[in-house]
């Protein structure tokens, strides 16, 4: 008889073959001990973190860990239950209120997670008779959201306008319409063209998603992001929001101004058939976000380091991302090369994500690094050092693979 | 003039099949010769984003627009070529 799980043999195979070359699994580290949101004990070692979409180094708030604190001990562990049923406490709704005000928009709704978010958001609103028009570096949970949803999902080029306003204008005038966009994009760290898009989607009166996933906290004006930054808040119909990177939890959101968005409550199974946030993580996000809105010292911080992480990897001869963000993708030649450099960087204390194809664009294996307004001068250093030391096995491996070939 | 003629006219499935089998053997890493009934997946290797890369030039060639929702039933160059074929005889 076939095995159900035949169907996953080859990628066991490549990850069998990746596990033996790199001395270890990449995709399976350990962390032992984590000593605070820049270091980690991994392996029976000390490592800094370059890898943790931790931007602003709040997942040791004092704040947010004592109100985390308190909220288990008044609200227990768990909600046990929906939003819809027992899980609605006084906290989420207070929550919503608080990131609505953040984002100064009239409506916001909480979600368990970003991916559920989009997910959640997406497949409720695409209707059989809408279009979606993704960018092609979109994240898995835009991918995913449009897959269970019924509306036409066209794909556009990268951060490409011209090739949006092509495709919007080949759909019929009076349709309905929605742009899904990014801020910064999770493995390049290259920000969207926003200006550019978001004149291209108006001209043809789309309605734009943005997913703030890697900005929020990063970039604008109180920490409100990329839109926030250009100035297109207002032409932004639909935000959506992780607590999983610079708010330091986990949680997802999507604010807006349109009238009817509470009826997304109702219809979006993401949010309906899951138990909402447990109190102790509600209570830390509303302390950090109101600690990422008053303290703009931290992102002073974190985009220092950027310059150094970024100009330093750039002076080390290494190919990053064309922009200069707190996300950094460091293009290796293949995955093989990819491995033993991720392995020798392991091995100089500084751990990055190892990210391949196809959560990577263009097939590329990508040491994708991000930088944490917590990292010490000293940090940064070995991480430079780190790299520095890994140039020679990058160059000793291309060499072999140039002469393979 | 002539262009504007040349857009007009309707590729035929021959022509369409040829094209992506062009564009498939750039991203192929496997030598082994094209088919219509050739798996996209399982004899070339190549994964479903590389897939839809590749469908950005199929749709410049032929000033056309794929929803992925049609792409989910695609397997083979032969699929491949007739969606696109259905796609430029509809715009
Ligand atoms: C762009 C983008 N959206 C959504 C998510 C999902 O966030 P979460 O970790 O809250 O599920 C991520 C995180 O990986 C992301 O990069």
């Amino acid at each position: 008889m076939a095995d159900l799980f035949d169907k996953f043999q080859y990628i066991r195979q490549a990850h069998a073959q990746m596990v033996e070359a790199a001395g270890g699994d990449p995709l399976g580290v350990r962390v032992e001990r984590i000593l605070s949101p820049t270091e980690a004990e991994v392996g029976g070692r000390r490592c800094v973190l370059l890898g943790s979409n931790n931007y602003l180094g709040l997942t040791f708030d004092p704040d947010a860990i004592e109100a985390a604190c308190a909220a288990l001990r008044t609200s227990g562990t768990g909600t046990t239950g929906s939003r819809v049923a027992n899980g609605s406490y006084a906290s989420h709704q207070d929550l919503e209120r608080q990131l609505a005000g953040f984002f100064g928009r009239r409506h916001a709704i909480l979600f368990t997670t970003g991916y559920q978010a989009n997910v959640g958001f997406l497949s409720a609103i695409a209707g059989k008779d809408d279009t979606i028009l993704i960018d092609s570096d979109s994240h898995a949970s835009i991918y995913d959201g449009c897959k269970l949803g019924d509306a036409t999902v066209l794909r556009f080029k990268h951060n490409d306008a011209a090739d949006l306003e092509r495709r919007l204008r080949r759909l019929p005038a009076g349709s309905n319409k929605l742009v899904v966009l990014e801020g910064i994009y999770s493995m390049l760290g290259d920000r969207a063209p926003l200006a550019d898009l978001v004149a291209a989607a108006k001209a043809h009166d789309a309605y734009i998603l943005l997913d703030e996933a890697h900005s929020l906290g990063v970039l604008g004006e109180g920490g409100r992001g990329l839109a926030a930054e250009v100035g297109v808040e207002d032409q932004i119909d639909f935000l959506i929001g992780t607590f999983s990177k610079s708010v330091g939890t986990i949680g997802g959101f999507c604010v807006s101004n349109h009238p009817e968005l509470e009826a997304v409550r109702l219809a979006a199974r993401a949010y309906l058939f899951t138990a909402s946030l447990p109190p102790s993580i509600v209570a830390s996000a509303s302390a950090t976000l109101e600690r990422i809105r008053t303290d703009a010292s931290l992102r002073e911080r974190l985009w220092r380091n950027t310059d150094i992480v970024y100009d330093g990897l750039k002076d080390l001869g290494y190919t990053v991302g064309p922009d200069k963000t707190p996300v950094i993708g460091v293009k290796m030649p293949d995955a093989e090369v990819g491995l033993v450099v991720w392995h020798t960087l392991m091995q100089h204390g500084v751990y990055v994500n190892l990210a391949l194809p196809p959560a990577t664009p263009q097939g590329t294996c990508l040491l994708r690094c991000s930088v944490c307004a917590a990292h010490t001068r000293e940090q940064l250093q070995t991480v430079l050092d780190g790299f520095e030391a890994a140039r020679a096995v990058l160059a000793d491996q291309g060499a072999k693979v140039r002469a393979a070939e | 003039m002539a262009e504007a003629e040349e857009l007009r006219t309707v590729p035929t499935y021959q022509d369409i099949l040829d094209t992506v089998c062009e564009e498939l053997n750039k991203v192929s890493a496997s030598d082994i010769e094209l088919s219509e009934s050739t798996d996209i997946t399982t004899d070339l290797n190549v994964d479903s984003v590389a897939v839809m890369d590749l469908l950005f030039a199929l749709e410049e060639h032929y000033d056309i627009s794929v929803p992925l929702n049609e792409l989910g039933e695609i397997r083979t160059v032969g699929q491949l070529a007739r969606l696109v074929q259905q796609m430029a005889v509809k715009s």
